[in-house]
């Protein structure tokens, strides 16, 4: 077989055995509750024929090798159950809910991503001054934060005490209607709809939270940024650079240059990861995202709506792996040609 | 010369301040654990029903919760939990993940993959994310808490180690002391495993205070433990709501102990990164896959 189809379906394979690992995972979980599990997918107190449904649906009488099978084919073809608190597909409510937790993680990962390049680079050019230790110092603070203790933060004084900030109760002014989906971005929708109030409303409610996440973002990614660059630096053609007498702007693109790679790595890692920390911030928000969805069910034991949001996280985090690996192949195939 | 000698001693004590106080505070807290029932007055559980919710005073230096108790006693009760549970944790992680990355280093082959590729399979969910949905699959007590962590965490020890494992096996006194007929025992126990130490240990402080952040967010989002803990998260989710309302020292304090104690943990962590034995990106807990040290990280993709 020729090299680059083999190398494919290599790929194909390591991909269709992490996601059977997912499902693997995902189905686990309902076999591990303490409680018969066909009771909580039907909720506390399921009627019987509910009941006699659930054990028909997933052949919970069945060994449980049968009931793995049965269902990842349920999870092939898009059927995630339904949540016993609303007693809706769990698919179509994750669905509803994602474009307010991108919107969310977009602003934040851009956001900490120009929070944390400058500093790191300014720390790693200020390496072991009075500058780099405080740079570090708040960065591993910022790593130790819980982020539902920033948000709180940040709330206290922006809301309570100085009454800058909007309550946090979701993505719009509880007296106000959200504008029609067209993207799914309250913000962006507004503008769409040239609806200047809607649109300022949204904006203020995006502040807080994007501010807390980007914080979260920031400390890793900077400490990330400032290694990255050091490594550089060591580098003979960076000491050739700068024995030259370049500017530090010059050094600057030199070495950031070589540390791209790392920083894209480490950021892609990162926002694969980052639904977690998300979730606990939308907690707080009220966001009513995807991630606030999964922790409800997880605190509720909606086990099919918990199972959903544990597929839809990995299959994100899996998404942005995949997009790290696009962009670094199509990197290497421009250096090639340079 | 001399000036660039005490440049770096200056350097070298400055670093190990802040290990040492790293250190200092937490002994502080396990301090102030012991301390409690004799040198405080008020138990944790006590209400006092003359102040509930007041602000904190020479009597109640931190406050008291909406129950009328003292916010001190709880604060300093709950780092009981932030001791005991990341410590659990990691035990189980260690003792199931050493073995497992032992195994995976020295066979190699189809158990290394297997074991590599389902560990990223499992890495593809947030930690923080699936070892809630764990605890909230097993029913939330903390000996649940406990295992959810401990089964995550083992996945970055059996990495680790896996990782010591097959760097030992390149070096040449491995190859010696096989060459010389050491039985598999031996060369594990006496050869292989006290080289791992230093990396396993290393990783402790990191994994320690990854535990206490998931705990705290189990306890804030009220799937760990039952109400009226004082876990310092459980502690936060019930002052949340009198925070909005201006009593903000229910919440905030707990949470300033969480991030004190985190935050030595950190500290520590990173002291080890810097001084310590180099260690691969096998880190964790998610997102911390990144090398302080200036190494270039090795990429985990999706394939």
């Amino acid at each position: 077989m020729e090299r680059p189809v083999r190398a494919l379906l290599r790929r194909l394979g390591v991909g269709l055995f992490l996601a059977l690992v997912v499902v693997l995972t995902s189905f686990l979980l309902v076999k591990l509750d303490a409680a018969p599990s066909d009771v909580l997918l039907g909720g506390p107190t399921p009627a019987a024929e509910e009941r006699a449904q659930l054990v028909e649906d997933y052949g919970l009488d069945r060994p449980a090798f049968v009931q793995f099978v049965r269902y990842t084919i349920r999870v092939l073809r898009g059927e995630l159950g339904r949540s016993w608190l609303t007693g809706d597909p769990v698919l179509g409510e994750i669905m509803a809910r994602i474009p307010a937790t991108l919107e969310l993680m977009l602003y934040s990962i851009l956001l900490g991503t120009l929070i944390a390049v400058p500093t790191g680079v300014a720390a790693a050019f200020a390496r072991n001054t009075a500058e780099d230790r405080t740079v570090r110092g708040a960065s591993v603070l910022g790593e130790a934060m819980p982020p539902f203790l920033l948000a709180l933060l940040l709330l206290l004084v922006f809301f309570r005490w100085l009454d800058i900030a909007p309550a946090p109760s979701g993505r719009i002014s509880i007296v106000l209607s959200p504008p029609t989906a067209v993207t799914g971005s309250y913000f962006i929708d507004s503008i769409i709809m040239q609806d200047s109030i809607a649109a300022r409303s949204a904006l203020a409610q995006l502040v807080l939270p994007v501010v807390t996440l980007a914080l979260m973002v920031g400390a890793t990614l900077t400490l990330l940024v400032r290694g990255a660059m050091l490594a550089q630096m060591d580098a003979p053609h960076f000491v050739y650079a700068r024995a030259q007498g370049m500017s530090r702007e010059m050094l600057t693109m030199i070495a950031l240059r070589g540390a791209l790679p790392t920083i894209g790595a480490g950021l892609a890692t990162q926002s694969a990861a980052l639904l977690g920390v998300t979730a606990l911030v939308e907690h707080v928000f009220a966001w009513g995202g995807v991630g606030q969805y999964g922790l409800e069910a997880m605190a509720r034991a909606d086990f099919a709506a918990v199972q959903g949001f544990i597929l839809v996280s990995a299959a994100f985090a899996a998404i942005m792996h995949l997009v790290h690996a696009l962009v670094r192949r199509i990197a290497r195939i421009r250096i090639r040609r340079a | 010369m001399i000036g660039r000698l005490l440049r770096m001693l200056r350097l070298l004590a400055r670093r190990r301040a802040g290990a040492a106080l790293a250190l200092v505070v937490l002994a502080g807290f396990a301090a102030a654990v012991v301390a409690r029932p004799v040198a405080w007055p008020h138990p944790p559980g006590a209400q006092d029903a003359g102040s509930v919710l007041a602000a904190p005073s020479l009597r109640h230096p931190l406050g008291t919760d909406a129950n009328g108790r003292d916010i001190l006693a709880r604060v300093v009760d709950g780092a009981r939990y932030a001791f005991a549970v990341p410590l659990a944790a990691l035990a189980l992680a260690i003792l199931l993940g050493a073995p497992l990355g032992l195994a995976a280093g020295l066979g190699g082959g189809w158990l290394d993959s297997l074991l590599r590729r389902t560990f990223q399979g499992i890495g593809l969910v947030p930690p923080l994310l699936l070892a809630m949905a764990l605890v909230a699959a097993m029913g939330p007590s903390l000996r649940h808490v406990v295992v959810a962590i401990g089964l995550l965490e083992a996945i970055v020890f059996a990495r680790a180690m896996r990782d010591e494992v097959r760097a030992l096996h390149d070096r040449g006194f491995i190859e010696a002391a096989i060459a010389a007929g050491n039985p598999l025992p031996r060369l594990v126990l006496v050869h292989l495993l006290p080289n791992t130490l230093a990396r396993i240990a290393g990783e402790v402080p990191r994994q320690a205070s990854w535990a206490l952040g998931v705990l705290a967010a189990m306890g804030f989002v009220g799937i760990a433990t039952a109400a009226d803990t004082t876990e310092w998260g459980s502690m936060i989710r019930e002052g949340v709501e009198h925070l909005y309302a201006g009593q903000w020292w229910a919440a905030i304090f707990p949470g300033l102990a969480l991030l004190v104690f985190g935050g030595a943990l950190r500290v520590l962590a990173e002291s080890i990164d810097e001084h310590g034995p180099r260690r691969a990106a096998t880190s964790p807990a998610l997102a911390g896959a990144t090398d302080r040290a200036g190494r270039p990280l090795s990429p985990r993709g999706a394939g």
